[in-house]
């Protein structure tokens, strides 16, 4: 069992309350969109689940086990492009696949890169540095090697978030291919700010309130996948889960302003 | 690249002025400040000597330069990237390191048994110092989406020095480097006009003393180029090794 549990975390720096009484489960495969607004402690979520930071209380666990620091089990994709500028993408992803496999020799690791490349569409970049490479391709790339890793536990965070639409539209299909393709799916826990991502991406969807952040409203989309992202605008039941998401911050105060037709909160 | 070019325009200005200058002072003046034809002749006519010179002062400074980059380093990097030692090093390094290290030459010379040991040693200080300074700050202010990934990643701690620290330190490092290679010149031509009878340092101090100053300024300007192409040669190789940094 891989599943992920937040056992009411609480997480403050200085004075400063981020994350207040967070519990929450998530299954084996699942596709978990957390949806909020900026600085209201996704980022941080994220690097609680990662182990890049500890809880101030309350644990996770995942696989049964605490987390207490970064592992390739839990892998994560940054904001921004944070592959290794000094490397190419192929030694990049070969850094990942020397853990996830490390009895390859160095040249069995290198075409298990130059594989991982290929999956997300970077096959001709190999050789490339990131700084030679567009925003859409670095975050492939950094997504490639994350998925090099190996890791049953996925953690993106906002990570088509600097991208223009036709990218981010290429990426998330994209993303959505290789989660549906494996056997056993991959746990994805994604975050966003934007409501058409989330109802695109998500089988779940959390939506956070800031100051402290904290879970106000949870939604199971039970659409069929593919979605196409016209039902998402116009479609009947994208509208009601849309609506519930929006009831959700209405219910908060006034100082969360929700944008319904833009997709942004 | 038209700035650049313009540049170089000041060089024949110079020695106009120079010339203008060599040109009006009465003739008992003269043998002070050489005109610069006077010099070129005796340029052409020591280049033997000097590249004699060229020779022994690189057996100096290229020991020396490699080993105090290879220490500050190798050193530098664990240091920086370990805050238990950074703070216990700290005192040390803003002790030692400001010391001007020409203090050491009279030293050095007394205490090691040849005066090329010696000499290494002064330019092995002085290169030193500069560069473990830049790998030290550069090893201790790695970005965090590198560390963060280095954890993920699960690098180890020499895994993290070598493929990490090191990368994100060399921009830092090479700048270090510049400071320290003008560093191990003054030091290498301080230690020859002390104790040395070859060498660059050594043939301006012998021209000297024999007060012939043509050679004298002579072994100046060729000392400058010499400099001059060591640091271009460095900042070829910082520009071929930082590729990505831009």
């Amino acid at each position: 069992m891989t599943t992920l549990r937040l056992a009411d975390i609480t997480f403050a720096y200085g004075d400063r309350v981020i994350l207040e009484h967070l519990s929450l489960t998530v299954a084996d495969g699942e596709f978990l969109v957390v949806l909020g607004a900026s600085g209201g402690g996704k980022t941080t979520l994220l690097r609680l689940i990662a182990g890049l930071a500890a809880p101030t209380t309350g644990q996770i666990f995942f696989a049964d086990e605490e987390v207490r620091a970064p592992s390739p089990q839990r892998g994560i994709v940054f904001q921004d492009y944070a592959l290794f500028p000094w490397y190419s993408l192929r030694d990049n992803v070969a850094l990942a696949v020397a853990k996830s496999e490390p009895r390859l020799s160095r040249r069995e690791r290198r075409e298990r890169a130059a594989e991982y490349l290929r999956a997300v569409g970077l096959g001709d970049a190999a050789a490339k540095y990131p700084h030679e490479l567009s925003g859409g391709m670095r975050q492939r790339g950094a997504l490639a090697r994350t998925l090099a890793l190996g890791s049953p536990l996925l953690l993106l965070d906002e990570p088509f978030g600097a991208l223009d639409p036709h990218n981010r539209a290429r990426l998330q299909n994209l993303l959505l291919e290789i989660w549906r393709a494996a056997t056993p799916r991959r746990t994805v826990i994604f975050v966003t700010h934007d409501i058409d991502e989330a109802l695109l991406l998500g089988d779940r969807i959390i939506a956070l309130g800031s100051n402290p952040g904290r879970i106000i409203g949870e939604i199971k989309i039970d659409a069929p996948r593919p979605r196409s992202r016209e039902d998402i605008i116009t479609a009947e039941n994208f509208r009601s889960y849309r609506a519930a998401i929006q009831a959700c911050y209405c219910r908060r105060d006034d100082d969360e302003a929700v944008d319904g037709d833009g997709g942004g909160i | 690249m038209p700035h650049r070019l313009s540049g170089l325009l000041l060089f024949p200005l110079l020695v106009g002025v120079w010339a203008f200058v060599a040109e009006i002072l009465p003739p008992q003046s003269r043998y002070l400040f050489p005109a610069p034809l006077a010099v070129a002749r005796a340029l052409w006519e020591s280049l033997g000597v000097l590249w004699q010179g060229t020779v022994a002062s690189m057996m100096i400074l290229i020991p020396g330069y490699i080993l105090a980059v290879l220490a500050a380093v190798l050193f530098g990097i664990p240091v920086g990237a370990t805050t238990w030692a950074r703070h216990f090093f700290a005192p040390l390094m803003r002790v030692a390191a400001p010391v001007p290290p020409t203090v050491y030459v009279p030293y050095a010379i007394a205490l090691l048994p040849t005066f090329r040991a010696s000499a290494i040693f002064v330019v092995f200080i002085g290169a030193f110092w500069p560069v473990f300074l830049g790998a030290v700050s550069g090893a201790a202010t790695v970005p965090e989406r590198h560390r963060d990934n280095a954890r993920v990643l699960g690098f180890g701690r020499w895994e993290y020095w070598r493929r990490v620290a090191f990368h994100a330190a060399l921009p830092a490092i090479f700048n270090g480097m510049g400071v320290g290679m003008a560093m191990a010149f003054i030091l290498l031509t301080v230690a020859e006009l002390f104790g040395a009878n070859v060498g660059l340092g050594h043939f301006v101090q012998y021209y000297a003393d024999f007060a012939d100053y043509p050679r004298m300024v002579a072994g100046i300007i060729y000392t400058g180029a010499v400099t001059f192409s060591a640091m271009t040669l460095l900042a070829q190789l910082q520009k071929r090794m930082l590729f990505w940094n831009i």
